[in-house]
Parts: structure tokens; sequence; C-alpha cells
């Protein structure tokens, strides 16, 4: 993986590094990719795609309403909150 | 100079394809037990699941799968017999897991299609439909973005059509067959206002014959049909001029302004379209077998063409008053119920197209607030083929009891408007207005015939408009000829 490659993912993932951390990160995601790359290596044709390794499937639940949390332990944990509403800096540029 | 409408006709062609969001009507979320109940203290239909606690654990609402399964039968599908769920990467705060769950590999429903256009035929691509679950709701300030979680987690299916379409036109037309569809199965009572019914404009513009396709914007931001008609007005002749002046077009997300009536680019960055979508490990795959979906497709509603063609087919409705009651479905349901009990589709479909309209937009009376029962619009109908009332006075009857569903027997009976057949009693009448006119028999005996039309006006006065015109007729004759 690249700096570049790196740098990126980090970004899109909303994670700062320091560059100590970033050399760090490098060398096990590379570890990993390259385990990975094994995988990819096996020979595959012919066979059905698996969906999923889960033994389920076809899980369903009702549709019937449950009473929901209170909104203020839904509210509880943020840092910022202005009436009904969590808050935040502003998203947008006008 | 040549203007730009010429050159767009002679050198352009449009091509638009729709993304259509719509919120189901079910009762809860697409994953938790949360109510999805519209207009809610802000907040206060949340729980772990929908707002991405860690650990919480999503579990697929039956009922979503169901109307999508019947979605993609209507509109002419391959439903998928393996289905599964997608995370879709983004960080945006109206997404409190920070990826939303879709499907992209698995889609539920792939190639359908659905017609425009009752007499044409016009068919556009469905390219897939498939699930997934909406945002929260972020409400700018002027320095804090406040956000409502109510709305994440509420089911949602896209529909995503080829880019079959044309036209402005042609695009309102999809939308609206679309909506009607939606509506007519149940899935959602798409308010565009309420957001419930959502639909992302692609378009690009090329030159005719060309056999690429231009670059294309996304525009978002759409609450009304006549948005989507003004805004691909707006953005072709925008992108037409653009490339006509040397320019060429950016691939990105516009806004749409209906205040300022154009587009704004979002400015969205490339590389935030990257979603880096993977299954969602969290949900199961679903397994979808053939007795499932012939089950859901025979249980299926009649469908708005398919009533069209019956009521055109069987009971000789044109086809502009067929669509115009199928429109709506209590309109349909009066119409119907009312033909069922009189036989007389004709009559029915005219009280409706002509009286049901003008008396509710008279009264400002919503569609859906009609008080006007089958029963008594039948009767109604009956009392007209029977001579009891005449038309002048079934109009008068039928204000009277549109929006109080009185029985128009007894309100005729109440106030005396019953077309008088009792021929003593018109003879009786009749003789004491040829007594006042002995003028009248003089003129009758020379021959003069029309002075029989005097007198059934004359009767009519008297009877303040409740003879029975025939029968009056008769009775003058008869006593004219005895004298």
């Amino acid at each position: 993986m690249t700096s570049e490659e790196f740098d990126e993912l980090a970004l899109k993932s909303k994670i700062k590094f320091s560059d100590e951390e970033k050399n760090k990160a490098i060398f096990l995601l590379d570890n990993m990719l390259y385990d990975i790359q094994s995988i990819e290596n096996l020979d595959t044709e012919g066979l059905d795609i698996m969906v999923t390794p889960l033994q389920l499937e076809n899980v369903f639940r009702d549709d019937n309403a449950n009473e929901s949390y209170k909104q203020k332990e839904i509210l509880n944990n943020a840092s910022n909150i202005n009436g009904d509403y969590f808050s935040i800096p502003k998203v947008i540029k006008d | 100079m040549i203007s730009l409408e010429r050159i767009k006709q002679d050198k352009y062609e449009i091509v638009i394809g729709i993304e259509t969001h719509v919120e189901l009507l079910t009762k809860t979320k697409i994953f938790c037990n949360c109510s999805t109940q519209f207009g809610g203290k802000p907040n206060s239909q949340c729980c772990p699941i929908c707002t991405g606690m860690p650990g919480a654990l999503p579990m697929l609402n039956e009922k979503v799968l169901e109307k999508a399964i019947k979605l993609a039968i209507a509109l002419n599908c391959k439903v998928s017999n393996i289905s599964r769920f997608d995370r879709k990467n983004y960080s945006y705060p109206d997404l409190p897991k920070s990826y939303q769950i879709s499907q992209l590999y698995m889609p539920i429903g792939r190639n359908g299609y659905l017609e425009i256009n009752n007499i044409n035929k016009n068919r556009i691509g469905i390219h897939e439909i498939h699930m997934e679950e909406d945002a929260g709701k972020l409400i700018h300030e002027d320095v804090n973005t406040l956000i409502d979680y109510n709305r994440a987690g509420v089911p949602l299916i896209e529909i995503v059509s080829e880019p079959d379409i044309s036209s402005s036109k042609e695009a309102v037309e999809y939308l609206e067959q679309l909506r009607y569809l939606l509506i007519d199965l149940g899935i959602s009572d798409c308010k565009m206002q309420e957001g419930s019914f959502r639909a992302d404009i692609n378009l690009s513009v090329r030159e005719i014959e060309s056999e690429k396709l231009g670059i294309r914007t996304e525009m978002k931001n759409l609450n009304s049909f006549k948005a989507v008609e003004d805004a691909i007005e707006y953005e072709s002749n925008r992108q037409i001029a653009v490339i006509e002046n040397g320019g060429s077009i950016i691939q990105e997300t516009r806004r749409w302004d209906d205040n300022l009536k154009k587009s704004i680019s979002m400015r969205v960055k490339e590389e935030s379209n990257d979603y880096r979508y993977f299954p969602d490990p969290d949900l199961p795959p679903i397994i979808i077998s053939e007795t499932f979906i012939n089950n859901i497709e025979s249980n299926l509603p009649e469908l708005r063409d398919e009533k069209i063609n019956r009521y055109c087919n069987t009971w000789g409705i044109p086809l502009c008053e067929a669509e115009i009651i199928v429109s709506e479905k209590n309109l349909a349901k009066l119409f119907e119920e009312t033909v069922k009990i009189t036989n007389m589709a004709k009559e029915v479909s005219n009280w409706i197209i002509m009286d049901t309209m003008r008396v509710l937009k008279d009264k400002k009376i919503h569609i859906n607030d009609i008080k006007l029962r089958p029963e008594n619009l039948a009767k109604l109908i009956i009392m007209i083929k029977d001579g009891k009332i005449n038309s002048t006075i079934a109009k008068e009857v039928f204000d009277a009891i549109f929006d109080t569903n009185l029985d128009p027997v007894v309100y005729v009976k109440e106030n005396d408007l019953i077309i008088v057949e009792n021929k003593e009693i018109l003879r009786e009448k009749i003789n004491a207005i040829i007594e006042e006119n002995p003028q009248s028999v003089e003129d009758y005996k020379n021959g003069k015939k029309k002075v029989i039309t005097y007198l059934i006006g004359k009767t009519m006065k008297v009877m303040a408009g409740q003879a029975d015109p025939k029968k009056t007729s008769e009775i003058i004759k008869e006593i004219l000829e005895q004298l």
C-alpha cells in the first residue's frame, strides 16, 4: 500500500494518524493484503458464489412497533444538544 | 442568430435516467421496531439499532421484503432468488453508523419495465429496484446543524430506471405512473412534500445520432412534478449552452433551487463517491422461493391500467373519463360501487366526472373527504331514471346530499321535490289554469297547437317545476279535446 493510498483511506475513514502510527499501520495492512492475495490466487473456476459464510438465512421480524428509547436516553451521550436535537458544527457552507 | 430552443430541437437529444426513493408504508423501521410515524417529536422514535450504537444487531422487517417483491413483480422485474444487503460507506452526520445498509450486488429485482402511456404503450426500462434505509434529517441553522434521527432507518425502496427517458414530459409521465402504481399497491403514500416520494434526475445531452452518451449530472431536491419539469428544461438548456460555447460538462451533483428556478452545483469532491461497498455481515442472506413469489403475485390488487381497461371494455366508459376516475382511489370506489347497484355505468361516470368534480372544487372538499355513499348516489340516479325527479332538481339534490350523505329519497320527499305524477292532482291544477286562460281554448280550436307548450309552461310554473312534463302534456290535450 502506498503512502497516498493510505492517506486517502484515512481521510475517508476520518481518522488522523501520526507519522509513526501511519508507518505501523501500513506495515500491518500490507501483511493483511498479502494474506488476502493468497486467497485471491485460489482457483474458483466453476464454483458457485458463496453468498455468506453464515449458516443462517431468512431472519425476519414482524412489523410491530415497540416503545422506542426515551428521547432523553438517546440524547444522553451527545456532547452537544439543542432542545430536541443533536447539535453539531454546521456542515454546509452558505 | 439561431435560438437555443432551435439548436436544442435540431441538434441535440436529452438522455434521462431517474432514481426514485420511496418511503414504505410500514408501521416500523426496516431493521428495528421503532415507529415510522411522520411528524413525531425529534429523536423520540430511535433506539440503539437505528442510531448506530456499537453492538446493535439489525433484523429485517418482513413487510419491507413483501412490499419490495410486490413492486418488483408489478414492474415486470426478475425477482432475485437470493438477495443480500451491503454496506455503503460514507461519513455524513445524517448517517449515524457512517454506512447505509443498502443493496448493490444482489438487489431484490432487476430488468423490468414500466409502461407510461395508455395509447402508445411506451416502455421505460427498470434497471433494478433495491431495499435500503433512510438517513436522518439535518436542519442547518446559522452556526450549527441540528439532527433528528427519527427518519434514520425508515424503509426505502429505490427504483432505478434505464436512461430511456428523453423529455421533461416523459419524465413526469414516468413518475406519475410509478406513483399510481405505488399507491395502488399500498407500498407508499407517495407524498412528495413529506419526502416519501423523491426523484433524482440523471441527465446528459448528446448530438442526435451520436453513439456515445454525454457526461451526466445528477439533480436532487425536486419536490414536485412541476419542479422535475422545470429542472429538466433548465439543466438540458444549461448543458447545451456549455457545449455550444466550447466548454465541457463536469460530472457532478447539482441541487435544484425551486425559488431561483436553477440548478446549483453542490461541489461534491469526486473521491467522496467511493463508497467501498461490502456485504453486511450482520444480515443473513434472503432466499426467496418461487412459492413465496407466486403467493405475493396472486394477491396483487388490480392495477391502474387493468382497471382502466376494464372500465373501457366492460362498461364502455371513454378512456379520458376512465383515467380521471381511476386517478383517485376514492372516486374509483364510489364509481364501482354505484355501478354495482345501478348497472348504469355511463350515468354514474357522468355524475362523477361532471358533478362530483364540480362540487369538490366549489366547496373546496378534498377527494378523500367525500361523504356521499354509493347507495345514495345510486338512489339519486334511479329516481331520475324512474322519472321521479328531473335533471335540474337532481342537481339540486346532489349538491345538498354530497357533503351530508343524506338519503336523496328522504330529501326529495321532505322538500316536496318529487315530480307530480298523480294525474288527479295534475288534472285539477290544469283545469284551473285553462279556466283562467279562455283564449287558449279558442286558439286550440282554431288549430294553434302551440298553445299546448304555453299551457305546459304555465303548469310547470304553478307546480314549481315538479310536474311530469309528459303527463302534463297528455292531460292538457285530453282536456282541450273534450271542451
